[in-house]
């Protein structure tokens, strides 16, 4: 038989090139155009009951409710299905038999995030561009407003990678999904404290009207530290790096509750 | 010191000891497992794939201590690794398959490991199907993907546990072929119910049963122990352990057979079927 000496790479440029791969399986994800549809049809429905009046500034709320709604719990579902699909194949006594350990491959699918995460940051940038140049818009949303796109799409992922770590059953991502919206409405229309929220379901969120006053800078910091809170909870579940896992989550945790407070300053 | 070092290993699921103190050395070469259902041959090939731990026993694999961190990593990147039931993908590609786990076998550049993705395809008779979904391949196709993947890179040990299942007799043979080549110049393990596989490829047999190791050796000498044990006859013998009709209407009986019985060559599926059956045969050699 013909011997191929092929090297192994170091454990980091293996985990990259996972990455990627894992980052490439997300973003052609079905779950993404599903949900698309779903939000496509919402809208033309509301748009057909009038809810949407044709404006330049419906059409950005729309696009803006879009990056939030559609991009974090699509990212949050795809990265959910691509992190338990080994288990689902049941491929995972053959996949443990390589050298790329559990976590490391929990890691990839971490890093994976990143790709649905830019193109989400992308589509905030096109947005900012949209209503900074030549609109007519009352308000024009700032960095740090547009930043929740990107963040959420993040954090929607991490979640999904830590949920399906943590609660590795059928209908598990759908609960917890169930829950992140039952905060959102529970702290809806409750002053400062809505700021706490992943995401806002009232459209005034993007108006400042409604909103209690505070940072959208600390708001956007916050988010991120609650997306990398999720990403540090999926690699706790392996046994590995337990003890500067456990400090990084620890001083995580700490920014984010500060952050939280500045928030609603 | 042999590929495999298995001493005093080991296993129990809750109160069912699927391993109960398995020794046997397997050197380069192709060394076959056999046992019947629940002897405990997935078992041992799972801890010695590192995916599983035993509960006492020491292993040696490649030389590497597979109950340490860099042992099992030094023993993963040598090891090409078929498991009883391989899982997949199912909605990637072959070549999209073979590829993913290519990159887990940390296999990170794209030109070198899509020759490998495309060499292990072809050595396993895919190449027309690469580009298929894996849920579109028969049984026996997937068979080979799974084959395919413990391929991958050349690996100085290959463990196999039951490779055959669900392949036709064609594949079976084109599968023989395989692994005689590999081999040559590596240390291949396998299960299997054949008896015939064993026979055809296999330097080494190890019989399982009850998670102990009955025999351990060449086939040759596994045939010898059934030596005289086999006759034919008009009828079933009274020592006959089992007996069969044959085409020309004989009866071939294995077992204790009688004075002046008209024995014949035994073949490695008499001896096994005696070993397994029989406690007084049981000695490790």
């Amino acid at each position: 038989m013909t011997v191929n000496v092929l090297s192994h790479a170091p454990a980091g440029t293996a985990i990259q090139t996972l990455a990627g791969r894992e980052a490439s399986r997300m973003v052609r994800h079905p779950v993404y155009v599903v949900l698309l549809l779903y939000f496509v049809v919402l809208a033309g429905i509301q748009a057909t009951a009038g809810l949407w009046p044709p404006s330049r500034g419906s059409v950005r709320d729309l696009l803006v409710t879009l990056g939030l709604l559609w991009l974090g719990p699509a990212t949050f579902f795809a990265a959910n299905l691509i992190a338990s699909s080994a288990r689902r194949a049941h491929a995972e006594s053959q996949l443990a038999a390589t050298p790329t350990a559990a976590q490391a491959r929990t890691l990839a699918i971490c890093l994976g995030v990143l790709l649905p995460a830019g193109l989400a940051a992308g589509f905030a940038v096109m947005l900012w561009l949209v209503e900074h140049n030549g609109t007519s818009l009352e308000y024009a949303q700032g960095p740090a407003e547009l930043a929740v796109i990107p963040l959420c799409t993040l954090g929607g992922g991490l979640l999904g990678v830590a949920t399906d770590r943590w609660l590795p059953w059928r209908g598990a991502p759908v609960v917890v999904g169930l829950a992140v919206l039952a905060w959102v409405v529970a702290v809806m229309d409750r002053g400062r404290l809505q700021w706490t929220a992943p995401w806002t379901m009232s459209s005034d969120y993007y108006h400042d009207a409604q909103l209690a006053a505070g940072s959208h800078v600390w708001h956007a910091v916050y988010l991120l530290g609650l997306a990398l809170l999720a990403g540090v909870a999926a690699l706790l579940r392996h046994a590995s790096y337990r003890r500067p896992l456990l400090t990084l989550g620890g001083v995580l945790l700490v920014g984010t509750l500060a952050a939280c407070w500045a928030q609603m300053r | 010191m042999g590929s495999v070092l298995i001493e005093g290993v080991t296993k129990t699921f809750r109160r069912t000891a699927a391993v109960a103190g398995a020794d046997f050395v397997a050197g380069r070469g192709v060394t076959g497992l056999l046992g019947p259902n629940g002897a405990g041959k997935t078992t041992l090939l799972r801890m010695m794939a590192t995916v599983l731990a035993p509960d006492s026993g020491r292993i040696r694999v490649l030389g590497y201590d597979p109950a340490t961190p860099s042992g099992r990593l030094a023993i993963r990147r040598r090891l090409g690794y078929l498991p009883q039931e391989p899982g997949f993908h199912r909605g990637m590609t072959v070549f999209g398959f073979v590829d993913y786990v290519a990159i887990l076998k940390e296999l990170t550049d794209r030109r070198a490991r899509h020759d490998e993705v495309r060499r292990v395809i072809d050595l396993v008779g895919l190449a027309s199907v690469s580009g298929k979904r894996i849920r579109a391949l028969s049984g026996g196709m997937r068979r080979r993907v799974a084959l395919a993947q413990a391929l991958l890179g050349d690996p100085e040990l290959v463990i196999l546990d039951e490779p055959t299942a669900g392949l036709d007799p064609e594949l079976r043979l084109r599968f023989r072929e395989i692994v005689s080549r590999i081999g040559e110049d590596h240390t291949v393990v396998l299960s299997t119910h054949q008896t015939e596989d064993v026979a055809a490829v296999c330097h080494k047999v190890v019989v399982l049963n009850a998670g102990r190791v009955r025999f351990a050796g060449t086939p040759t000498a596994l045939i010898e122990r059934a030596a005289g044990r086999v006759w034919l006859d008009s009828a079933r013998g009274a020592g006959a352990r089992l007996a069969w009709r044959n085409g020309d209407g004989r009866v071939r009986n294995v077992g204790d057979a009688p004075p002046g019985a008209e024995s014949i060559a035994p073949t490695l599926e008499d001896a096994y079927l005696l070993l397994v059956g029989d406690k007084d045969l049981a000695v490790t050699s």
